[in-house]
């Protein structure tokens, strides 16, 4: 289902329109690819390795709160494989504006594959499949960080809090309080030896404490962001509206690759967009160029993004 | 550490309350955000609305929803709590009852006004932090109110901190002001919420055994407790407004 919108036809159309022009214009003036302004926090919660804050004028509010928990590590009766991507636990939960608003919690962000379905855990599919698929996917590494000696790992619970005014979040939101939750998130110091199988030990200082993504070293954290196209004309951060107008969705997720800000692609899923100012049924589907054009525009844009999302982490984890 | 208490406090100093206004932006009518120690809350408030459904409007007044949630990460150990949780829907009717006769409902007839709360960290005094949060949200939101509701928790410990703290004419200890997770697991205590900061008392809620004698002082301790809350709610929302009308003035 395509994102709900309040605008009507005509207006989709004349939004269509503008959006096709060349230049075109955007409804609140930006650049195709300028971004809108996000408030960000992180390490504000006591009780979690790693926590975020993200605010978005349109999309409403996300806070992430990550948990680690020891855990043995365990096959089950039937493989004798270590089921690994077990380690890493998501729960997306929708809370709406209030009692009566929409916290139905259906087919968060409107991402392919994942829509649908409530989106609340991985088993339902929804926007903790995708938020987990980046994680786990290649260069991210993050599995073999979690391995704390033999026979041992950290078992991570990332817990997706969404107040939102729209049942449609921008994945940005989502993907970005995620990035900036494990980028700030701390385990502890291990003090027993690696390589025994004993209960492991770990130190009380939190001065100590070890990043789970050591800062200044790649790749760092997945981040996943929409793109749209209208003609011919591509779009990073589309508002609600301008997805209604879309031809074309997608969702890369990327991962910094160096400091200079340069990206690598971890997945590209499509996104539900709206039917593109013409009837329904009419959609002609996309040239390979252009598919090309959207992904390559994230790339090459969105690393100053990622970086700077860092690098306020960074000015903000507890242990700076 | 003679007179202290075990987070460093004399028996009647509250823990730091940090409170914010308007931390949502537009999504909702009015937001808020409360910090009491490591007890964090975070409310939001739509409405005056019309109803979502036909049943719930009332032709003399508005009606008051809540919602509670506590985030699965909010405590020491992960739990998740379901929207059925009793002790979820004990502070969801807590707040709910609490604020219904608080706000002037008669004045917004047939609307509805939605609080929803999210307890993002526990450490004791949960109820006390919803009621401040929703309070500074419901201002936030515009909606006529007869006062600020205060909250705040008092103790009852069974041995004093000694070291001459104060009020040591009989042989009773000093109850607790505004007490933490361990303290609160560790001797009663009980929630007390008032309007206005003055004697007037809105909510009281204990949950286990005390002696009757000494209920008398921890309400006297919590009630002074919610005048000091007041205080610094009323000093943000104060802050908040003229920084507010500083902005539009330019």
């Amino acid at each position: 289902m395509p994102p709900p919108t309040p605008l009507s036809p005509p207006e989709l159309s004349y939004l269509f329109t503008s959006l096709a022009l060349e230049p075109p214009i955007r409804p609140d003036l930006r650049a195709p690819f300028q971004f809108r302004p996000i408030v960000a926090e992180c390490s504000f919660l006591p009780h979690c390795n790693g926590s975020s804050r993200i605010c978005m004028a349109e999309s409403g509010e996300c806070i992430v709160g990550i948990k680690a928990e020891v855990e043995k590590d365990t096959a089950s009766k039937y493989a004798t494989v270590i089921e690994r991507d077990k380690w890493i636990e998501v729960s997306v939960e929708v809370a709406g504006g209030g009692a009566s608003g929409p916290g139905s919690g259906v087919g968060v962000g409107g991402i392919s594959g994942a829509g649908g379905a409530s989106g609340k855990d991985e088993g339902d599919g929804g926007a903790a499949v995708w938020l987990k698929e980046g994680l786990l996917a290649g260069g991210a590494g993050i599995l073999d960080r979690l391995v704390i000696s033999k026979g041992w790992h950290w078992k991570l619970y990332i817990d997706v809090l969404l107040l939102t005014p729209t049942s449609h979040p921008s994945p940005l939101l989502l993907s970005a309080a995620t990035n900036m939750a494990l980028d700030s998130t701390f385990l502890p110091k291990l003090v027993s030896p690696h390589d025994v199988d004993d209960i492991p030990a770990f130190s009380d200082d939190w001065n100590i404490s070890v990043p789970l993504y050591e800062p200044s070293t790649f790749p760092r954290p997945p981040m996943s962001l929409p793109v749209i196209a209208v003609g011919d004309n591509v779009f990073l951060d589309p508002s609600v509206a301008e997805v209604a107008a879309a031809e074309v969705g997608l969702v890369v997720t990327l991962t910094l690759a160096d400091s200079e800000g340069h990206c690598d692609i971890v997945g590209v899923r499509g996104m539900e967009v709206g039917r593109g100012g013409g009837k329904e049924g009419e959609r002609k589907g996309i040239s390979r160029k252009l598919l090309r054009q959207m992904v390559s525009a994230c790339v090459k844009e969105a690393g100053d993004v990622i970086k700077g999302l860092g690098e306020s982490t960074r000015q903000q984890m507890f242990r700076a | 550490m003679e007179g202290l208490r075990n987070d460093g406090r004399r028996w009647n100093e509250l823990r730091r309350i940090h409170c914010q206004l308007s931390t949502s932006g537009s999504s909702a009518d009015g937001s808020a955000y409360v910090e009491q120690g490591f007890t964090k809350v975070l409310c939001t408030v739509t409405g005056p609305a019309e109803p979502g459904s036909r049943q719930r409007g009332r032709s003399d007044g508005a009606t008051v929803v809540c919602e509670v949630y506590f985030a699965a990460f909010s405590g020491t150990d992960r739990i998740k709590r379901g929207r059925n949780d009793k002790k979820v829907q004990e502070l969801q009717t807590a707040v709910q009852k609490t604020f219904a006769s608080v706000i002037l409902t008669h004045l917004l007839a047939r609307s509805e006004i939605a609080i929803s709360l999210h307890v993002l960290s526990q450490d004791g005094g949960t109820l006390a932090a919803c009621i401040n949060a929703t309070t500074l949200a419901l201002i936030d939101a515009g909606i006529p109110m007869a006062d600020y509701v205060c909250a705040c928790t008092a103790g009852q410990p069974a041995i004093g901190l000694g070291g001459g703290s104060g009020g040591g004419d009989d042989d009773e200890p000093d109850p607790y002001l505004d007490v933490n997770y361990l303290e609160e697991s560790d001797i009663p205590s009980l929630t007390v919420a008032t309007v206005g900061g003055g004697e007037k008392v809105a909510v009281v809620s204990m949950e286990s055994r005390v002696r009757i004698e000494r209920l008398e002082a921890m309400l006297a301790v919590g009630i002074s407790g919610c005048a000091r809350v007041r205080e610094i709610m009323d000093k943000e929302v104060r802050r908040y407004g003229k920084e507010k009308l500083d902005g539009t003035g330019e």
